[in-house]
């Protein structure tokens, strides 16, 4: 059996709980409706890698998920996959696209998400889209395509400030029952960058590395997963 | 209660409610003689469904049914859509649905979408006059009823405005509107199903039939040859067509010639881009449809800023009213200039004269250093008075600013350019056809 290795399964810890909003407080609750379906049925989410729009995304799935509708998540990025993961999505209630920058300027798959995108509408589904840039600066061949990725309403994820992300990462480890402290925290502030995705990553080699060795997240510790993750 | 339907309850206690809802419950089964055939909406699918539930799948059937073991087929597709009743249901011919409110559902049609919910502008006012006509008399005036613009300029909402007119006035009217593309995908799946002769009798008998966006038919000879019949049916037997698309019938690539001529049997109407006064009429319309008040200032500030379509309009608006919900903050201008922040840069940011050269460059099929190179000869100097136009209308550059943009030249040859082309347009339609299609790409 040819093995998938695709992201499509939810991680674990992407649920709205653990999101920081920080300034991205509208969004979050545009996405939060989204998934209760008491919201625009359209959105898109855009901001650079790591503003979290994964993170979102998944949440959102996972939300819809747990109760007794269905819900998929598609990451793009992913260069193994075909435009035929298109094919009758509009099964699902709800569909999110995750970086769909990666297909622009691609003529089949932007034909395929036109068409999804038109039954979706059809059959009153929902779609969540995500991408780096806002939809008028995606290098789309397809003006139609264009029209109606812009017709709901699009919100930017902004990088969350380093308070923020310094309560992420106190939050992250306190939900891992990962003893993390003060010196430890200010330790990674002061040499990471104040990036989400960077710093979850981090947190969970410190989670492994500390069960791994039987030993508590020290700055020792801390500063040898740093070192290696550098080299 | 089928094998399948015991099966997925069981999975349902066993997976966690994510995993169930995500790859259990979108599949469809079929049983026959001890064969249960399960369908996954496509091939992805499929193949995760088979590398992590398969096992747990025979398993549970084979408990389910005493130890007896099931042929279980993996297949790629679907039964029925959710969302086309107009489909045959486990054997049984579909039965037309008495309640109006049903039989418009199963037309296709979306209630909203009605001529009183149609603003009217110089832009469209051909075309929602022609559509009125036929709303009130299908089948007799004119056949078909060939409407083409850009995207989002409201084309399907005019068809979607014919439909329900045409119900309006006799509910029993077997009205379908569908986008070429279900029209293809529902063609391919009867001829698997071997349904292709009910496919065919569904749209043949219809009393008028809308199809949105034919362009997209290009190079699908087996769609257009089943299109070709459908329209002589109707066609011969007096019911309506109407037909849609992103450009005039003939500059339509990729489609047959007698699609062609045909599709410029009956009338054929333009809708243009609206102008400044039809997109503030267009909000103002939308927020009372929402139930919001917006100021004038606010309308004309969107107005004047998003200028490519209705749907980007549409867009500005449920962006302003969810930031003023989300806030509790009346909508004001300083307010609209704040929400609307990303979205109005990005649409300044697209339209500079490296990108208007660019674009007309790679229209004419011409390099960008040609528009600002000395050549005089007509294949260089048309485009580059065309770009001069377009450049003066999109941005706020000075004459003097563009003329030297283009190679250095004089503001008063970017006055002859622009004076050139407003003559051109007037009496020649290839020019008028280049200049609207720039326009429309670089406002887009």
């Amino acid at each position: 059996m040819h093995q998938i290795p695709l992201p499509v399964q939810l991680r674990p810890e992407a649920d709205f709980a653990a999101f920081v909003s920080g300034p991205n407080a509208e969004a979050v609750a545009a996405v939060t409706a989204w998934a209760a379906r008491s919201g625009d049925n359209f959105l898109y989410l855009f901001g650079t890698a790591g503003s979290g729009k994964t993170h979102l995304l998944q949440a959102a799935c996972r939300q819809v998920t747990q109760g007794d509708r269905s819900a998929i998540y598609v990451p793009l990025e992913h260069g193994e996959l075909a435009p035929s993961i298109l094919d009758n999505l509009e099964l699902w209630d709800l569909v999110a696209l995750d970086d769909i920058q990666a297909i622009a300027g691609d003529a089949t798959w932007e034909q395929g998400l036109f068409d999804l995108y038109n039954r979706l509408r059809e059959s009153g589904r929902c779609l969540l889209v995500s991408a780096y840039t806002p939809v008028s600066e995606l290098p789309l061949t397809l003006p139609d395509l264009r029209s109606r990725l812009g017709w709901g309403p699009g919100y930017r994820l902004l990088p969350l400030p380093e308070d923020d992300c310094e309560h992420l990462l106190k939050e992250s480890a306190k939900r891992r029952g990962l003893e993390l402290g003060p010196d430890a925290v200010a330790y990674i502030m002061r040499r990471c960058p104040r990036e989400p995705s960077y710093l979850m990553g981090l947190l969970e080699e410190i989670d492994r590395e500390s069960l791994r060795r039987k030993c508590r997240p020290t700055r020792w510790l801390i500063r040898q997963i740093i070192g290696a993750r550098k080299s | 209660m089928g094998i399948w339907n015991q099966c997925a309850s069981r999975l349902k206690g066993d997976l966690t409610t994510t995993e169930y809802n995500t790859w259990i419950l979108p599949l469809q089964a079929t049983e026959e003689n001890g064969q249960l055939k399960l369908y996954a909406p496509n091939h992805f699918v499929r193949n995760w469904v088979i590398q992590h539930y398969e096992q747990r799948i025979i398993e549970v059937c084979s408990h389910l049914s005493g130890g007896k073991t099931h042929t279980i087929l993996f297949e790629i597709g679907t039964l029925q859509r959710p969302s086309d009743p107009t489909e045959t249901k486990g054997g049984n011919t579909f039965v037309p649905q008495v309640k109006s409110r049903e039989h418009r559902s199963a037309s296709n049609l979306t209630p909203e979408f009605t001529f009183d919910t149609f603003v009217e502008g110089k832009s469209n006012q051909i075309a929602r006059a022609a559509s009125i006509q036929i709303g009130t008399n299908p089948g007799t005036v004119y056949n078909p009823l060939f409407v083409y613009g850009g995207v989002g300029l409201g084309k399907t909402h005019l068809m979607h405005a014919i439909g329900n007119m045409v119900l309006d006035n006799n509910p029993s009217a077997h009205v379908a509107y569908l986008h070429s593309e279900r029209f293809v995908t529902e063609m391919v799946k009867s001829l698997q199903h071997n349904r292709i002769e009910e496919f065919k009798k569904r749209y043949r008998t219809v009393n008028t039939l809308l199809i949105d966006d034919v362009q997209f038919f290009a190079g699908k000879e087996r769609s257009q040859e089943e299109v070709f019949h459908t329209f002589n049916a109707l066609f011969e037997s007096k019911q309506q067509i109407v037909l849609s698309s992103d450009r005039f019938p003939k500059e339509v690539n990729g489609l047959e010639e007698r699609l062609k001529s045909r599709f410029g049997w009956g009338l054929t109407v333009a809708i243009e881009p609206p102008d400044l006064e039809t997109r503030v009429a267009i909000l103002q319309s939308k927020a009372i449809h929402i139930g919001i008040d917006l100021p004038e200032d606010v309308t004309f500030f969107v107005g004047r800023h998003v200028r490519s379509n209705i749907r980007d309009l549409e867009g500005a608006l449920r962006r302003l009213v969810a930031n003023s919900q989300f806030t509790g903050i009346p909508i004001n201008l300083e307010f609209a200039r704040n929400a609307l922040r990303d979205m109005l840069a990005a649409q300044d940011r697209q339209v500079t004269i490296e990108n208007i050269q660019k674009t007309v460059a790679e229209y004419y099929k011409i390099r960008s250093a040609d528009l600002t190179s000395n050549k005089r000869s007509r294949s260089i100097a048309r485009p580059r008075q065309l770009a001069m136009t377009l450049t003066k209308e999109l941005t706020k550059h000075s004459l003097p600013e563009i003329g030297s943009a283009f190679g250095g030249r004089d503001h008063t040859t970017v006055i002859h350019a622009t004076k050139k082309i407003k003559e051109l347009r007037e009496s020649d339609i290839t020019i008028e056809e280049d200049y609207k299609n720039l326009l429309r790409t670089l406002t887009v």
